[in-house]
């Protein structure tokens, strides 16, 4: 088996192929296709589609077929998990300190005076209330994988894992197994709490503590203003990257009574880590858990 | 747990919890006739007589997993409901001196009505895990973790850098 490694969407990501020799040309391909996606949907990128309505007047805009995917699936999670998850969050993050310099000190009074923006969505047309900064962090890395995952496939390979910051989508393997896949326990780099051995089926894997700075970390209630600390770790698996990326989003940003309507609407299993210690498992879960 | 279906099963649950629970205590198997409780040395549960809509059939306590200083005991029953019979399973929590402090619901049901009645209140089932060195791991392919952050995040945080 192949490994390729690269750096995109501001982490590491690797792409392993079985099977068949990686040619250098896909490869690099593939790393044109993350990139393009980066500049589009990246809110560190100042002309990214994301960007355009920071500063915007209250109105109507259309969207590219890409970004208003994005925005709905955004939208339809932001139902899920009772408006905690909003990507609208990104003006927020930036006044935490969380901006496209890194300056990584909070602005209080920013913080303070930050409202969650108004945003609706018909098909492709967005309405606003007012200027905007979306952050597509929660659910944009699993729809890249994805969209590698799919470009693999025309270019005519099909026994791959595509790692995107440990978030992950793997077919199988040339002899028909599974990819065999560590899930590292919550804030401890060296020990995993189980292995799933992924079939045409995405993982994400989402903590609160490798983004810290100050008091905050990187998943925010855009509603309280401050970062979630009831849970400090999740993981889900799912049919692809996408929905299993949206499942530990939500799962981080919601109470214990709507994880089975997330877990319906994404076809996904999980594994909450709770601040008090206790994990709770969904019970389709099929992973060997240690 | 707000369901229509919510009464049979706190029904259930007390009932399946007493008998369950007298028979950790007195090692014996419990009948579908609740037997009250004798014991004077663990606060328990007060036996509840399952109502006619309830039919208890036969249960069998399944050791789960364990938290320090407490047990967690899995158990089936069926129960009959106008759809026919289900099987529903309790995970309950019983402390060090023997008192239920937490009761949840499996999903074991067949029926759909059933099944869908018990997924929208309890589906996960907590369980205690230790983890295992990532070194002592065979045939792993990857690891599944948070991401790392690039260097551009890590520069303008020392304290972060010693976390990677």
């Amino acid at each position: 088996m192949e490994t390729f490694a690269f750096s995109a969407l501001g982490t590491k990501w690797s792409i392993m192929v079985d099977g068949a020799p990686f040619l250098e040309k896909h490869q690099k391909a593939i790393q044109d296709e993350i990139a393009h996606f980066e500049n589009r949907f990246s809110r560190f990128i100042a002309t990214s589609e994301v960007n355009q309505f920071r500063g915007a007047e209250p109105g109507a805009y259309p969207l590219s077929e890409t970004l208003a995917l994005l925005l709905e699936a955004a939208s339809t999670l932001r139902t899920l998990t009772g408006g905690v998850y909003d990507p609208a969050v990104g003006g927020l993050l930036e006044h935490a300190g969380y901006d496209p310099t890194y300056r990584m000190t909070a602005t209080d009074l920013a913080v303070e005076q930050y409202q969650l923006p108004q945003w609706s969505l018909v098909g492709r047309e967005l309405t606003l209330g007012g200027s905007v900064v979306f952050d597509l962090g929660g659910i944009g890395k699993g729809y890249c994988i994805d969209l590698a995952a799919e470009a693999l496939k025309r270019l005519g390979y099909q026994h791959f894992l595509v790692e995107g910051g440990g978030d992950m989508y793997g077919t199988t393997k040339q002899d028909g197994s599974g990819f065999r896949i560590a899930l590292e326990w919550p804030g401890k780099p060296d020990t995993a709490f189980g292995i799933v051995e992924l079939k045409n089926q995405g993982v994400a894997v989402s903590d609160s503590f490798k983004r810290r700075w100050g008091k905050w970390h990187h998943i925010v209630d855009p509603h309280t203003k401050k970062p979630i600390d009831h849970i400090i770790g999740a993981a889900a698996v799912a049919p692809s990257a996408f929905a299993a990326d949206r499942m530990t989003s939500g799962l981080f940003l919601s109470t214990k009574e709507r994880y089975p309507a997330l877990a319906q609407a994404l076809s996904a299993q999980f594994v909450i880590f709770e601040e008090g210690g206790t994990v709770q498992i969904s019970s389709q879960w099929v992973g060997e858990l240690f | 747990m707000a369901l229509i279906s919510k009464k049979f099963v706190v029904i259930g649950s007390l009932a399946l919890v007493s008998m369950v629970v007298f028979w950790q205590i007195t090692s014996r198997l419990a009948t579908p006739d609740v037997v009250p409780m004798a014991s004077e040395e663990t606060a328990l549960v007060a036996p509840v007589v399952p109502t006619g809509d309830l039919v208890i059939k036969e249960e069998s306590p399944i050791p789960v997993a364990v938290q320090v200083g407490e047990k967690k005991i899995s158990t089936k029953t069926s129960y009959e409901n106008p759809g026919g019979f289900d099987e529903v399973g309790f995970t309950l929590t019983v402390d060090k001196d023997g008192v239920i402090t937490d009761a949840t619901v499996d999903v074991l049901a067949t029926n759909l009505t059933a099944k869908v009645r018990q997924e929208t209140f309890a589906k996960e089932l907590p369980r205690a895990l230790k983890g295992k060195k990532l070194r002592d791991l065979e045939a792993i392919d990857n690891i599944g973790g948070s991401s790392l952050t690039t260097e551009a995040f890590n520069e303008v945080l020392p304290g972060l850098k010693s976390q990677l």
